[in-house]
């Protein structure tokens, strides 16, 4: 990363504007596998998500055929269509991209910077939605708030996350922010100000540094579990499918303050254009995808990617199957339950035989 | 996640929300406030504890000193 920072710098001091993002690097036939295991990926996780009959399900469709063609012009141009859904994996890849050059100078402009975590309980399927409209709510009001009436000059970026306890099936949508230097402790008053049922321990703020921007500028929400032992992906895709229409025509990324006024947006260009070396030689040719990979009208493969040797299990659609080991965690949790519940319920025996006596 | 409450980092938060005016305190507000100031509390003597244990071990205790450590910890350990 402070690579990249150096060369846009370098760049600048020579006059000339930083380079935009599909121009970093000439890209070369690696980066056509990773776009291709990407699409491959996409594609198994879109068809599961498909068979569900979600009201989504046209996202999910363009999100299934985003990349199906691509273009090859001028010897090493490639030209495809993107979906901009925010279930494929291609467009997460080029999205997170475009955000991290979009924001690390304006970023590195405010000085030092501080990731804050704010989180609530864990919310059931049906109250999730409106959990997420409350906490763009709350933070917009607690930006308003500090800049208006305590005088505070904030500047950041926020960010909505969703992740899922498969166990309990409930879901944990929570806000990662990086402010501007001695904020943070305002923005934990402010939020448990407005959250009665937040725990203290569950707020955490830190000075930023590397991993606080990746964690800031990676996915909404993650949509797979990696089983390393077996060489499995797991897909939730019911829980996938309810975090996706939750933050659907939400924005989960923002920024306020002084950092607004950079002009990065969420979307991905509906057609893009990319450099690649190494390209079979073709004036002019079309790529259609089948199974693993692009091929031509003569059945030449365009990247040579190789089926990545993983299983995709698409689970979770009743939540009723179980591992052993969440089985085990499930049962620890319901000991836990159980136990606190009694430990509460002598605690009331105990006062009400202590006010009978005094 | 590990948690990022250290004694400075709750100082701050504690002085921040002593910055919200009395008429916007909720109960639950001033629930967590006493929480940050008992972790504060907390954190103190934790602090307090590990100096004396260290002078101990140095053979450096007086005997009030030893009073409080056995005090502390008897604290600690109710809680």
């Amino acid at each position: 990363m402070l690579q990249v920072i150096e060369n846009i710098e370098k760049v600048k001091s020579r006059g000339k504007k930083p380079p935009p993002l599909d121009t970093l690097a000439q890209l070369g036939t690696d980066s056509l596998k990773k776009k291709a295991t990407s699409k491959w990926f996409t594609q198994k996780l879109t068809k599961e998500l498909l068979e569900i009959g979600s009201p989504l399900s046209k996202q999910y469709k363009r999100a299934y055929y985003c990349n199906q063609t691509l273009i090859q012009h001028d010897k090493n141009k490639i030209t495809s269509k993107y979906c901009n859904s925010r279930a494929c994996n291609l467009c997460n890849r080029i999205r997170t991209a475009k955000m991290m050059n979009g924001y690390i100078l304006p970023l590195k402009e405010l000085g030092d910077l501080q990731f804050v975590t704010l989180t609530e309980p864990n919310v059931k399927e049906s109250e999730l939605e409106e959990c997420v409209r409350n906490q763009i709510k709350k933070i917009s009001n607690i930006i308003e708030v500090l800049r208006k009436r305590r005088g505070i000059n904030v500047s950041g970026i926020r960010k909505l996350e969703c992740t899922i306890n498969i166990v309990f099936n409930t879901y944990h949508p929570h806000v990662h922010l990086l402010v501007n230097k001695n904020c943070a402790p305002e923005f934990i008053s402010e939020w448990l100000k407005r959250t009665p049922n937040a725990k203290l321990v569950a707020q955490h703020y830190k000075d930023a540094d590397q991993n606080s921007l990746n964690e800031l500028f990676k996915y909404t929400t993650k949509q797979y579990e990696i089983e390393t032992e077996n060489k499995t992906l797991e897909i939730n895709v019911r829980s996938l499918d309810v975090i996706l229409r939750a933050y659907n025509n939400k924005r989960t990324f923002q920024t306020f303050g002084e950092i607004r006024k950079i002009k990065v947006n969420e979307e991905v260009e509906e057609l893009e254009s990319q450099e690649y070396t190494d390209l079979p030689d073709y004036h002019y040719m079309e790529w259609e995808w089948k199974n693993k990979d692009w091929y031509n009208k003569y059945k030449e493969p365009l990247s040579n990617n190789i089926e990545p040797n993983i299983e995709i299990k698409a689970r979770n659609k009743t939540y009723m199957k179980w591992t052993e080991k969440e089985k085990g965690i499930r049962q620890k949790e319901i000991d836990r339950n159980n136990k606190k519940n009694k430990e509460n319920e002598l605690l009331k025996e105990y006062q009400s035989i202590k006010i009978k006596y005094k | 996640m590990e948690t990022t409450l250290t004694k400075e980092n709750l100082q701050r938060i504690l002085f921040a929300m002593m910055q919200i005016k009395e008429i916007d305190q909720s109960q639950y507000f001033k629930n967590y406030y006493n929480e940050v100031i008992e972790r504060i509390a907390r954190l103190d003597m934790n602090e307090q504890v590990l100096a004396l244990e260290q002078k101990r071990k140095d053979n450096e205790m007086s005997y009030d000193e030893t009073m409080i450590l056995k005090e502390l910890k008897r604290i600690q350990n109710n809680k």
